[in-house]
């Protein structure tokens, strides 16, 4: 089974469903920003956001929505740089953080080329708890001192002293063999996001990438990995 | 001024330092404070781990390399010198981690392929190398065994600061930085504050020890210090102005520059890196060595100190910007504004590893100079000064 994620970005409308659902997932703290510019790419605060980029098209200027998620990179830099090999593949190729043993040195983010790998903003979220609106809002803070508990408790859910990325929801796959769908996919209204096994001839998910449809971002950067985009 | 007064007010100082340093990182804790940047703390420990070159003269001396029995009189000073400095730069390490418990990993389950298992290695084994060239010095000894010693301090010393250098280089998210010229910057930049560190460093145990700065150690400074300074710091201008100059060939490397020499960090690099490190720097010490003036020097070299660390401080800072910026033009968004990431960077927590550094530096440097026995007319126990009772009435 060779898990590969296809974003069709000619799809997406921008709704976020997915950054919610990944946020509820996995525990993440959530802090709701005033900052029109916090869905912008930057260091990312979430493990997956959607940009978005506006282009003068005749008079009718149009807006293009983009996912961004880890790519988990064939040809892996913040695997190589991880001090105490916190970060690892699986066989299945998906790049994962082991919480117990992140030192929190963060030069797996300064090895990143993409931007998505962070630091939990632990920070903003502590502040944000003494706001009377967040306070009520507030449940299961006993794990690890995030807002929402993961619905699936597991051991790469959001540590708030530890390095953070997208883990495609590997706590869903049962070790059988069959492929899995990360919240985001499941969430996805437009289907935009779609995730598929390679080693399936009739997926069709996986067809996109074998006819050439679907495309590396960045393909100058050398990494590869299992994220696709169709239409960037 | 007499050398208890100095002795206790620097060791005051220090610890006063310290209680500020420790209450920031101590927030830094309770609030859970990080940043996904590498923010102000690794510039700190940085610059200090760089700065533990001090021992140069000393191996270069023992090699044969360099001419000039005037370092004799204060190669156990730069030895423990060297070990004195980098000590802050692990504290201000630790504090940065955010899950310090996990540091036993780094040997447990060591990944060669990382340059930051690399330096905890290298600079361990460096200290230790240090370690035992200092008992080397104070003990005595063959001179063949003096040589050898010194050669793996050398080159303990290279592998420990090019690796520290490559840290940075090898961040392939950070293009500006990606790249030998990072290494040979970083260590030019070490170097260059090594040699500034050396005149403030005597004046303080100078005076501790003596009351005053003995004629010997005038001559060292003069005769190494600030020619090594009117080389080296043309040195740095050039690999400067190479960096900004092939900047244009590179996409987030030219938006780190123009963040450094022309948008909102261009003050701190046209104001202390280059008039107060360099132009000032260099006239005072033309003028100090012309006219044997070792206040002037010493006030030269912390001119030359405080233009090192900025230069660095900008360094780190501007490449990780540049790197935001380049990725924000990739989707056509132009002139974001920095400013919270620059907050970020320079928060009240982040600056709190400075004293915290030069606090503990100050501390350590002060019971150096006044427990171990770094003269040669010194009585040792191990490392130790064997403070003769009747001296000590005597005084």
């Amino acid at each position: 089974m060779r898990p590969v994620f296809v974003i069709d970005i000619n799809k997406c409308v921008g709704c976020r469903a997915c950054v919610a659902a990944c946020i509820v997932e996995h525990g993440q703290p959530f802090v709701a920003s005033a900052n029109i510019a916090a869905g912008l790419p930057r260091f990312t605060n979430t493990r997956t956001y959607v940009s978005w980029v506006e282009r003068e098209n005749g008079d009718r200027p149009t807006r293009r929505f983009i996912s961004h998620l880890c790519f988990h990179c064939e040809k892996t830099p913040c695997l190589e740089v991880c001090p105490t090999q916190a970060t690892y593949k699986t066989p299945e190729g998906v790049v994962l953080v082991d919480k117990d043993k992140c030192v929190g040195c963060r030069y797996c983010i300064m090895a990143c080329p993409y931007g998505m790998r962070f630091m939990p903003p632990a920070y903003d979220f502590l502040k944000a708890e003494k706001n009377p609106v967040v306070k009520d809002a507030k449940a299961g803070t006993e794990y690890g001192g995030v807002m929402f508990k993961p619905p699936v408790p597991n051991k790469w859910a959001t540590k708030l002293t530890a390095v953070d990325k997208c883990t495609l929801c590997y706590h869903r796959y049962n070790g059988d063999g069959k492929i899995w769908t990360p919240a985001c996919v499941e969430t996805c209204p437009t289907g935009s996001r779609m995730f598929g096994d390679l080693d399936d001839p009739n997926d069709p998910v996986a067809d996109l990438v074998r006819r050439g449809v679907a495309r590396h971002a960045e393909p100058a950067k050398g990494t590869r990995g299992l994220v696709y985009y169709v239409g960037l | 001024m007499k050398s208890p007064a100095v002795f206790y007010g620097v060791l005051i100082l220090g610890v006063v330092l310290l209680g500020i340093g420790a209450y920031g990182i101590w927030e830094k804790n309770v609030t859970l404070h990080t940043t996904s940047l590498w923010a102000f703390m690794i510039p700190v420990y940085t610059f200090f781990a760089l700065a533990a070159i001090t021992e140069l003269p000393v191996s270069l001396f023992a090699l044969r390399l360099v001419r000039a029995e005037v370092v004799e009189v204060v190669s156990r000073y730069l030895i423990a010198l060297s070990i004195i400095t980098v000590l802050p730069a692990f504290v201000v390490i630790f504090a940065d981690l955010t899950q310090l418990w996990a540091f036993p990993w780094m040997f447990l389950s060591f990944n060669a392929m990382s340059r930051i298992a690399w330096m905890a290695v290298f600079y361990i084994i460096f200290v230790l190398a240090l370690l035992v060239k200092l008992v080397q010095e104070i003990r005595g000894g063959s001179h063949r065994n003096a040589f050898w010693i010194a050669l793996a301090v050398l080159i303990f010393s290279a592998l420990a600061h090019l690796n520290l250098g490559m840290i940075f280089g090898s961040s392939y998210g950070v293009p500006a930085w990606y790249g030998l010229f990072t290494g040979v910057y970083l260590v030019t930049i070490g170097i260059v504050a090594s040699f500034a560190l050396m005149p403030l460093a005597l004046a303080i145990s100078e005076k501790i020890r003596h009351g005053h700065v003995r004629e010997e150690v005038k001559e060292f400074t003069f005769a190494i210090v600030s020619k090594a300074l009117l080389i080296l710091i043309p040195l740095f201008v050039f690999l400067t102005a190479w960096y900004i100059d092939t900047s244009k060939y590179s996409p987030p490397v030219y938006q780190a520059v123009y963040h450094m020499v022309y948008g909102a960090l261009s003050n701190y690099f046209w104001g202390i890196v280059v008039v107060l490190g360099v132009l000032i720097s260099i006239v005072l010490i033309i003028v100090s060595h012309l006219r044997k003036n070792f206040g002037l020097l010493s006030i030269a070299a912390l001119f030359v100190l405080a233009g090192q660390f900025t230069a660095l401080t900008l360094y780190i800072l501007a490449g990780q910007i540049g790197a935001m910026q380049n990725q924000l033009s990739v989707y056509g968004i132009e002139n974001y504004d920095f400013a919270s990431d620059i907050y970020e960077f320079f928060s009240p927590i982040e600056l709190s590893a400075l004293p915290l550094a030069v606090g503990l530096w100050l501390v350590l440097w002060a019971l150096a100079v006044r427990l171990l026995a770094l003269e040669k007319e010194d009585k040792a126990v191990f490392i130790f000064r064997k403070i003769d009772k009747k001296q000590k009435l005597k005084k």
